[in-house]
């Protein structure tokens, strides 16, 4: 039997804050890889659809002490995921084997408390029936079936490319995937090489090198979420961000290092 | 049992009974169910085995290298080519979505003729094809007739390619006529180094992945869009250390390790005034002191008696920064083994003028950083390799006097900076003026044509990539087509040869496609018989010399699939005499009016204009360009793209003019009126109001609106800076 | 009161057996409706465009399943062959089947593709990776697709109306009817056998 259990693994992501351009080539990728679709007529902003959203934020302070961070937000495909525990119809489930929290729209029924659950605004919601420019349709990967309207969706790390990846190991026979053959749209799209993927569990990845880095941190951590997409930045005014807690920064007024010239 | 209606009642509230305890209900729920899942109009993705196509982005000049991810015969999408030569792995949003660019909503399929004025947003109406090419064809008919074929021009927005010479073929058939580039800000400062060291058989490159330190005077490295290539050097743990010279807090600002906030237009002082330090301060050596034949005075000032007057108070009094970041920042360059200095402008905020660019090289050729193994490296251009016969000289567009065209042909080929559509019309004069663009989408710079014809988008057709300007090393692809082109719509040189043939010009004897391809291949036997540089195959990223290739074909082969050719940088400038202030020194007078306070970008103070607005863009978008539509809608939902109706300007700069966020308000500048939306953005140094070229994301590729309104408000259809402007800012009533 | 009266004094033992019967037949009817009419009304049939004959290619021709219904080198399954791999034997006829000779005259010479009626064809939202249940864990093609290996003609396709999946994976099988077991490709037959041999069924593992 014990050959038919695969290892288990934790896939996690970084993204150093300070290396990200805002350029969008993340969001362009997963939308293009998961079938995101562009309805014609502009809808509004807060009924948009995107698995991940860059947001640019800044420090609050007056030029030319003002900086600015552009942070990425997938899904954190969280361990405590507040997602999982109000869907009453268990259309989100979190796969122990690989750490991804996946979401199934033929099971949702649309009662959004998973969006109201959801802590990161990651989670977004079919307002409208999925539609591409004319002809558009036959770019769209087949991976990925398109969802229809009235379900919530959101990020499940490209499982798509999770499932090529096995299928083409499994055709050589092996169970496991090596390091690097599975890798999200965003992770291989990012033009900076913000977005470091890997598996947790792999002492030697460089996921597990990064996330024991003094500088990496995750989004809202005292909720204990226990997301598994990290952040890094060697900024304190970006990590104190990455816990909404800024505010107390500004009210000290103390004098960031960055917030004059470097070097 | 007798039939009364209450026994018929009981048998259908038996049969009910029955029926619940049947599937029957749960099953047609059930089945029901799936079918709201399958609505006929919900698409299905296409099937089939996975297979890659090679290719290389031509949606703008950077030429990153693409993979296209085939489902069965059509891409799907298309992914940056991991150790590619020209872009190392990078590709833009828009190249990410090359594979859906052909159905973007403004592509035309038939001719368009414009039915509103030159000066209000365009609106077209279709027109039969073959009607409009001969209507174009007998304009250009009576203009050879009238022996004024030098009326008649052909711009080409990406000079150097195939086509570019098909171009010039069209032009040598009609009989004349004027073949026209607009060189971008990267062009004109690669255009600005021979000015200094003389006329070279090399083209200068920015090696910026191999300098140690750069220093960036405004250049949009991480806010390049559609700049994979330039960024490429940037990425990783081994990323030069960067220090950006930019008034605004832009995303390269930001994540450089140093930023010199400077007053707009001031940054050619602060590299004259580097230069003083380096000069001042001993820090540039004896060697490469020798060889400046214009540092002492001679016939005219000398280089250093300038720089002197650029000291470090008076730099930091006309720019803003502080003195001793200015001597550290010389010290820090002088310091680095290889330290390079970039210039080139702003793909939207136009280019730097010449003197700026003359200092930012001169900069460098005090840090010994030109030639050699220099970061600023000297290379070969294709265009000396191919020497295609029939090839007059470009000129710019620019240089034409206004008036003295009749009928411009402009070139679909998404340009990387913007154009300006007030240049292109102010160009045309006569009774049968027109604008004539041969492109695939009603966008970019057919929005400023009278008619646009359509050929074949990118990926449809093997359009091929020269290298860029600046890039550090010489590269030629062919980007091979990924998909087919629609039943009808024709080769952009199939086209040329259609408007040749309806002006009654001398036929060519095979299909322009068919000349086209015949061109490449001929270009990659020119590259072969040169023997010398490396191909990169993307299908296993490995390189091999060109002198291993026992035929053409081989190369041409390689180039069919994707390939890359590319040869290191080789020139040296060593023993080569500098002048520092030009071949004629006429570039002393110019820094004597930045030493006496006039700046290169600013027009003169006027009253009544207390701001300065600087345009700015992105690469590509700048230009107007398609924009995948799925690009479009998440850079809306993610304010990642501002517009040019949204006015970006410090809170402090509101305040001072009474404005709140997000209030409506008329942008002026001496040259004319816009309305804005007004963003207050910490970002802005307060006194700038900062507008982006190009459309709004809520209407990116959307023909309406106009890709260069916020250029009207500049000189930018004048003269080749546009940099900065004299603006003010007032509130206007909503409605 | 009166009216109470009368009713209880017009029911008859012969009107109550009457009654009851009522209620027999309906409940006797909608329970024939619902197991047997609904299977029949529900779902479509129709016929292949050619006949095929496995045995003949499998135990005359000696080839196995995987010589025409063949793994691709990156993992993915090909399915039914292309014509490309029908021609490669049928560029002439090689018997006297009528239905070869029509493979012959319509679509090999003709080059259009056959198109068959796939009925193990999953739903789009569905992922299957063929690679894993028959190269890692084993398992024979004929523990989900029956032995169709070893038939003489096709089975007549059958689809869900409503739905319009093919009967074989769709929707559980109704007083019996519908494909055995062993050659059903429901979503329960898969996470049944997934359960049974301890696998994981992760909804993602097999829904895209």
């Amino acid at each position: 039997m014990a050959d038919r259990i695969r290892k288990p693994s934790q896939y996690v992501m970084v993204i150093d804050l300070d290396r990200c351009t805002g350029c969008g080539d993340c969001m362009v990728a997963c939308a293009v890889e998961n079938n995101v679709a562009v309805p014609p007529v502009p809808a509004a902003e807060s009924r948009g659809l995107t698995w991940m959203k860059v947001y640019r934020v800044g420090n609050g302070r007056p030029f030319p002490a003002q900086r600015f961070v552009h942070v990425p937000i997938p899904c954190q495909h969280c361990e405590h995921a507040p997602c999982i525990h109000v869907c009453p119809v268990t259309a989100v489930q979190l796969d122990p084997e690989t750490g991804i929290v996946g979401q199934i729209p033929e099971r949702c029924m649309g009662c959004r408390y998973c969006m109201a659950a959801c802590p990161y605004h990651a989670r977004y919601f079919n307002w409208y029936d999925p539609i591409w420019p004319e002809g558009m349709e036959a770019t769209l990967n087949p991976d990925v079936s398109p969802r229809m309207r009235g379900v919530a969706e959101k990020c499940n790390l490209c499982h798509g490319r999770l499932d090529r990846a096995r299928e083409r190991a499994a055709a050589e026979g092996r169970r496991e995937l090596r390091p690097g053959e599975y890798v999200p749209a965003c992770a291989e799209a990012c033009p900076m090489g913000a977005i470091t993927f890997g598996d947790l569990l792999d002492p030697r990845s460089e996921v597990a090198r990064l996330v024991a880095g003094p500088t990496t941190f995750r989004l809202l951590e005292s909720l204990g979420t226990e997301p598994k997409v990290y952040y890094r930045s060697d900024h304190e005014w970006v990590r104190r961000l990455g816990q909404s807690r800024l505010e107390p920064l500004r009210a000290e007024r103390r004098v960031l290092p960055e917030a004059t010239h470097h070097g | 049992m007798t039939q009364t209606r209450r026994n018929f009642l009981k048998f259908c509230g038996g049969a009910t009974v029955g029926m619940i305890a049947s599937p029957l209900p749960w099953k047609l729920l059930d089945d029901a169910a799936i079918w709201t899942q399958n609505w006929s109009w919900i698409a299905r993705p296409p099937r089939g085995p996975q297979g890659w196509r090679y290719s290389a982005c031509t949606l703008c000049p950077a030429g990153c290298g693409l993979k296209a991810r085939l489902i069965g015969d059509l891409p799907v999408s298309a992914w940056a080519v991991p150790g590619h030569p020209v872009s190392g792995g990078c590709v833009c949003p828009a190249g990410l979505g090359l594979a859906q660019i052909r159905f973007h909503p403004a592509r035309i399929r038939r001719a368009q003729r414009r039915v509103t004025a030159p000066d209000r947003a365009p609106a077209w109406r279709p027109e039969d094809t073959d009607l409009a090419i001969a209507d174009v064809g007998h304009r250009l008919r009576r203009l050879r007739d009238a022996g004024a074929l030098d009326r008649v021009g052909i711009l080409d927005l990406r000079p150097g390619r195939a086509l570019s010479t098909l171009q010039r073929e069209f032009l040598a058939r009609l009989g004349g006529g004027r073949y026209l580039t607009l060189p971008d800000g990267r062009e004109l400062a690669a255009a600005t180094l021979p000015e200094l060291v003389g006329p070279q058989d090399t083209v200068p490159g920015a090696d910026l992945a191999r300098a140690d330190v750069v220093i960036s005077f405004g250049a949009a490295l991480h806010d390049g869009w559609r700049g994979g290539g330039p960024a490429a050097g940037l990425r990783g743990d081994h990323a030069p250390e960067l220090i950006q010279v930019e008034s605004n807090t832009s995303v390269t600002a930001t994540l450089a390790d140093r930023w010199l906030p400077v007053r707009p237009g001031s940054e050619v002082v602060l590299a004259l005034g580097l230069a003083h330090v380096l000069l001042a301060d001993d820090l540039v050596p004896a060697s490469t002191l020798a060889r400046i034949g214009d540092l002492e005075a001679g016939p005219h000032p000398g280089y250093r008696d300038l720089v002197r007057r650029f000291s470090p108070r008076d730099t930091a009094a006309a720019t803003g920064c502080e003195p001793r970041d200015l001597v550290a920042t010389a010290h820090r360059l002088a310091s680095a083994r290889r330290a390079l200095a970039v210039g080139g402008g702003d793909p939207g905020g136009g280019p730097l003028g010449r003197e700026e660019e003359a200092a930012i090289w001169g900069l460098n050729l005090l840090l010994g950083a030109v030639g050699g193994r220099g970061a600023a490296v000297l290379r070969h251009d294709l265009g000396g390799i191919f020497a295609e016969p029939d090839a007059p000289s470009a000129r710019s567009l620019r240089d034409l006097p206004d008036g003295s065209l009749e009928l411009l042909i402009v070139d679909g080929a998404a340009p990387g900076a913007a154009i300006p559509a007030d240049l292109l019309r102010r160009k045309l004069a006569g009774p049968d003026r027109m604008l004539v663009a041969l492109s695939p989408f009603a966008s970019g710079a057919a929005t400023a044509a009278d008619l646009v014809l359509p050929v074949q988008a990118p990926g449809e057709w093997s359009d091929d990539v020269p290298a860029r300007a600046l890039a550090p090393r010489t590269t030629y692809m062919v980007a091979p087509a990924i998909a087919a082109a629609p039943a009808g719509i024709a080769h952009p040189a199939d086209l040329l040869d259609r408007l040749a043939a309806a002006a009654g010009g001398t036929r060519a004897d095979l299909p322009g496609s068919r000349r086209h391809a015949d061109l490449l291949r001929r270009r990659a036997g020119a590259l072969h018989a040169r023997g010398r540089g490396e191909v990169f195959d993307p299908a296993d990223g490995s390189t091999l010399p060109v002198a291993n290739l026992p035929t053409a074909d081989h190369l041409v082969r390689l180039l069919d699939r994707g390939g890359c050719w590319s040869e290191d940088p080789t020139g040296s400038l060593a023993s080569r005499p500098v002048r520092l202030l030009g071949a004629d020194g006429s570039l002393a007078p110019r820094f004597r009016e930045l030493a006496d306070g006039r700046l290169p970008a600013t027009t003169a103070p006027t009253d009544g204009f207390p701001l300065v607005l600087m345009a700015r863009g992105r690469q590509g978008l700048a230009g107007g360009g398609p924009v995948p539509p799925v690009v479009n809608k998440l850079y809306r939902e993610a304010h990642l793209h501002a517009g040019c109706g949204r006015a970006h300007v410090n809170p402090a700069t509101a305040a001072a003019c009474g404005l709140r966020d997000g209030a409506a308000a008329a942008l002026a500048t001496p040259r004319g009126r816009l309305q804005v939306t007004v963003v207050c953005d910490e970002a802005v140094m307060p006194g700038v109001v900062q507008v982006a070229v190009g459309p709004s994301p809520a209407d990116l590729g959307d023909p309406a609106a106009g890709a260069s309104d916020i250029l009207m408000l500049t000189a930018a259809a004048e003269r080749p800076i546009w940099r900065v402007e004299p603006a003010a800012l007032e509130e206007v009533p909503r409605g | 009161m009166t009216s109470t009266h009368e009713t209880t004094g017009d029911r008859s033992p012969r009107r109550r057996l009457g009654g009851r019967l009522a209620v027999a037949a309906g409940l006797a009817a909608g329970l024939a409706v619902g197991w047997l009419l609904l299977p029949r009304l529900l779902y479509g049939r129709e016929a292949q465009p050619l006949d095929f004959n496995h045995v003949l290619h499998t135990d005359d021709a000696g080839l196995a399943c995987q010589d025409c219904h063949r793994l691709r080198d990156d993992g993915s399954f090909a399915g039914l062959p292309d014509l490309a791999g029908c021609a490669d034997c049928h560029t002439e006829t090689q018997g006297d089947s009528p239905d070869e000779q029509r493979l012959v005259d319509d679509y090999v010479s003709t080059g259009r593709p056959i198109p068959w009626l796939v009925s193990s064809r999953q739903p789009q939202n569905v992922y299957f990776s063929h690679a894993a249940h028959v190269k890692l864990a084993a398992i024979a093609c004929s523990r989900c697709h029956g032995d169709i290996g070893a038939s003489t003609s096709l089975p007549v396709y059958e689809y869900n109306r409503i739905s319009t999946y093919s009967r074989r994976i769709w929707g559980p099988r109704i007083a019996g009817g519908g494909p055995r077991e062993s050659d059903s490709m429901k979503m329960s037959d898969c996470t049944d056998c997934h359960a049974r041999r301890g696998v994981a069924d992760h909804c993602l593992m097999c829904h895209k």
